[in-house]
């Protein structure tokens, strides 16, 4: 059937769960409101009267010549045409693991030590913590030899992943219920999100032999069941599902207001957000650096200076001799 | 064992065997350099004359108005102009020298160094091949 291959993946879980209330035309907010209703519905006849917004309204063209209707389809679930062929990355997440896993099928010959070690795979059953595998906190506590119980992680594939760092999440359950913060580290390995400031319990660091130590508090993290992201308009936790819009790009989308939830810029291995970068008094700055200055010549660079320099030098070397 | 076990139990049970001995490890009194030229001549009486010229001295030239520092911010993107080559090199100034040339007809297939040639390297200051300066 033409409706089953055009869907993306669990379409039945969308619109379930997704539409929320019945027949009745949603009142939309002032912002971007892509999509407001499934496309497939029985009974959405009335054309959804849409504010004017500076940001464009994507439309799905498939189905709206399938069904005949004058509905404005912005977000469609289904995958762009072309359908991604197999095998096909999608946008690479920065999880270790897969750089990982690009690193051993690139096949890489004489490669360092410190590169084979970050090649290197985790033990079958590595304990993941708050800290990077090649840290020194994380070797300390999983040294080699060591076999500990497994624990049990519900499986999410890469490309289902929602929560990305620098998103906003509200805490559904625990200490902290119901308080909304920024989330500061991701790990994949054990569903897990560390939010700022929330789910803290507190312990002395620093501690020395004539020292208490300062009491700070840390926080805990939390699993994906435990947070829901915030739809950014009426600041409340959503469910979201990855969708694609008329370009192509693949969106998060808040199920109730559909609303897209962008994705923050995520920082580097080395937790640098080049778009964030604020230049010190030691960098050179970006018209510096892409001016061409270079004039190509025959002299070589120390000709040209002692050209520029006026420097005359008549003595001449000694010949010498290497084998 | 995987490899990075069998490393990390290399490393937990000895020194590291393989790591280079520099002057930074060893006893107060080990003394070692680390590949500096000697700049003069020791003498039979264990004196050393030092040689003025082959004392390295550092040419700077005037870096007022220079806009260009130690290190490039993040934000810039990466370059878009492709590694130098020599053919590069010869295609912009030498090639449209001697197409002038012969079309003007002046063209001596003798009489290359006027278009920057250099049949040998003997006599130069600064050789290419073999480099006899450092950079």
């Amino acid at each position: 059937m033409e409706r089953g291959l055009q869907r993306g993946p669990r379409p039945g879980r969308g619109h379930k769960g997704g539409v929320g209330g019945g027949g009745a035309v949603l009142q939309l907010p002032a912002c971007t409101a892509p999509l407001q209703q499934s496309p497939h519905r029985r009974g959405v006849s009335e054309r959804l009267q849409l504010p004017a917004c500076a940001a464009p309204l994507p439309q799905c063209t498939a189905h709206q010549r399938r069904r005949g209707e004058g509905l404005q389809l912005p977000v469609c679930i289904a995958p762009p045409r072309p359908a991604p062929l197999k095998g096909l990355r999608l946008p690479a997440c920065t999880a270790p693991g897969h750089a990982l896993r690009e690193l051993e099928g690139a096949g890489a010959g004489a490669m360092r030590l410190s590169a084979v070690l970050a090649a290197a795979r985790l033990p079958p059953g590595y304990r993941h913590g708050t800290w990077p595998p090649d840290t020194a906190a994380a070797q300390r506590r999983n040294p080699p030899g060591q076999r500990r119980r497994r624990v049990l992680v519900e499986p999410i594939d890469s490309e289902d992943w929602k929560v990305f760092q620098g998103d906003t999440v509200q805490v559904l359950s625990g200490k902290d219920a119901g308080k909304q913060a920024m989330v500061t580290q991701v790990v994949r390995a054990r569903n897990w999100v560390v939010v700022e400031g929330l789910n803290t319990h507190y312990r002395y660091i620093n501690r020395t032999a004539k020292y208490a130590g300062t009491y700070i508090a840390s926080e805990a993290p939390l699993l994906l069941s435990q947070i829901a992201l915030v739809d950014p308009e009426d600041r409340k936790p959503t469910e979201v599902q990855w969708r694609y819009t008329e370009e192509g790009e693949r969106v998060r989308v808040s199920l109730r207001s559909g609303r897209i939830i962008p994705v923050p810029l995520q920082p580097r291995r080395d937790g640098i957000v080049p778009e964030q970068w604020i230049d010190g008094p030691k960098d050179t700055s970006v018209e510096a650096a892409m001016e061409k200055t270079y004039v190509p010549s025959l002299k070589t660079f120390e000709e040209e200076i002692m050209d520029a320099m006026d420097i005359v030098e008549t003595r001449k070397a000694k010949k010498s001799y290497w084998y | 064992m995987g490899l990075l076990q069998e490393l990390a139990r290399g490393l937990v049970r000895g020194a590291d065997r393989m790591s280079p001995f520099t002057s930074k490890r060893g006893p107060r009194t080990h003394y070692k350099g680390r590949g500096a030229r000697r700049a003069g001549v020791l003498t039979s009486n264990k004196k050393f004359i030092r040689i003025p010229q082959m004392v390295p001295e550092f040419i700077v030239p005037d870096l007022a108005g220079f806009k260009l520092k130690p290190y490039v911010s993040y934000r810039a993107p990466e370059g878009s102009e492709p590694p130098a080559t020599a053919k590069q090199l010869f295609t912009e100034l030498v090639a449209p020298r001697i197409e002038k040339d012969v079309k003007d007809g002046t063209f001596d297939p003798n009489n290359l160094e006027k278009y920057g040639f250099e049949p040998t390297q003997e006599g130069k200051l600064f050789q290419l091949f073999p480099k006899n300066y450092m950079r």
